[in-house]
């Protein structure tokens, strides 16, 4: 799921948008409607998807910048909201419960989902 | 932005320590998920769309951080809920006996109104049962509140649960609207859209 070759958001916004439905790229859940989140580029680091099992390793964080924008966590169709840590809440898909696919603030209203985190649903 | 929804319910779940309310709310999950950072840090609460005859209502369901444990769940965390999920674990008599002990809390700590329904999870454990269903419907009709035996593990009667409770609550909330504004009778259906703006009652609830 992290991989990192280059690729491209602007297939993916109208408007400033998100074109598409977003989607759980494992098990496909519905998390936000078209059109609900506001494409933001900026850099910040989650935790990885995965942790390996054995996990006396350091977490690992992988650096990210494209994200949708999302008001409040009431915007979106399906979502889990992790409790704190270090200041930050983590989202997750509210079916497999993979994530973190995105962050939110403490007061639960500004919302970040890291776009190469889930699947965008585009159809030309 | 536009509202995107008809109804916003703010659900709890209650009950002993153990009786699965987690894994109600969460995936059951023993697999490789268990490794991931999100369950090493745990979830606050989900939110969850559903549609009932064409309305869109959310759901946003809350577990608890294990106060119960220690029985100190407080009127902050009940703030605002509409509905509760009292939970108890068909395997463990306890949690049963216990129910009528979470209900005196919530009558002393939540709004007065707050729609109930009795669960008896685990359910797919039929040779280790400790409390018949009987009980359980008995106990349900004592209080006037809906019952049904659950699985957490086997995904059994969950949705239906979930569904149940917040049918209840729209009537209850249509039924309380109507009442504080009774012009908007059925003349009133002609309207083309329904109202994008947040109905009052909305606004109060979502002040979480
Ligand atoms: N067999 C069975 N075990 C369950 C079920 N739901 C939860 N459990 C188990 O019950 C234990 C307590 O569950 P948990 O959700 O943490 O309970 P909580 O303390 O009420 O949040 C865990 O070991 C779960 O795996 C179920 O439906 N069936
Ligand atoms: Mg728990
Ligand atoms: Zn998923």
């Amino acid at each position: 799921m992290e991989n990192t070759e280059e690729f491209d958001v602007k297939p993916l916004i109208s408007d400033g948008q998100n074109k598409g439905s977003v989607r759980c790229a494992l098990c496909n859940s519905l998390i936000l409607n078209p059109g609900m989140g506001e494409y933001r580029s900026e850099e910040t680091a989650l935790p990885n998807m995965r942790k390996r099992k054995d996990a006396e390793c350091e977490e690992e964080e992988e650096p990210l910048s494209d994200f949708w924008f999302v008001r409040n966590v009431y915007t979106f169709e399906n979502v889990g909201i992790s409790k704190a840590k270090e200041g930050k809440k983590y989202l997750t898909c509210a079916d497999c419960e993979i994530g973190p696919i995105g962050w939110c603030t403490l007061a639960n209203d500004d919302c970040y989902v890291a776009i190469k985190r889930v699947k965008n649903i585009v159809s030309s | 932005m536009a509202k995107t929804y008809d109804y916003l319910f703010k659900l709890l779940l209650i009950g002993d320590s153990g009786v699965g309310k987690t894994c109600v709310l969460f995936r059951f999950s023993e697999d490789a998920f268990n490794s991931t950072f999100i369950s090493t840090i745990g979830i606050d609460f989900k939110i969850r769309t559903i549609d009932m005859d064409g309305k869109k209502i959310k759901l946003q369901i809350w577990d608890t951080a294990g106060q119960e444990r220690f029985r100190t769940i407080t009127t902050a965390y009940y703030r605002g809920a509409m509905g509760i999920m009292l939970v108890y674990d068909i395997t463990n008599e306890k949690s049963f006996d216990n129910i009528k002990n979470w209900i005196r809390n919530i009558e002393e700590n939540a709004s007065a109104d707050v729609e109930k329904m009795l669960l008896g999870n685990k359910c797919e454990l039929e040779d280790r049962r400790a409390v018949s269903k009987e009980r359980g419907e008995q106990l349900a009709i004592e209080y006037g509140i809906k019952f049904m035996e659950i699985s957490a593990k086997n995904s059994i009667n969950v949705e239906e649960a979930f569904f149940t409770l917040a049918r209840d609550i729209r009537t209850k909330t249509e039924k309380k609207l109507e009442a504080s504004n009774p012009s908007k009778g059925n003349h009133q259906l002609k309207a083309t859209e329904p109202s994008k703006k947040q109905p009052n009652w909305l606004q109060r609830c979502s002040l979480i």
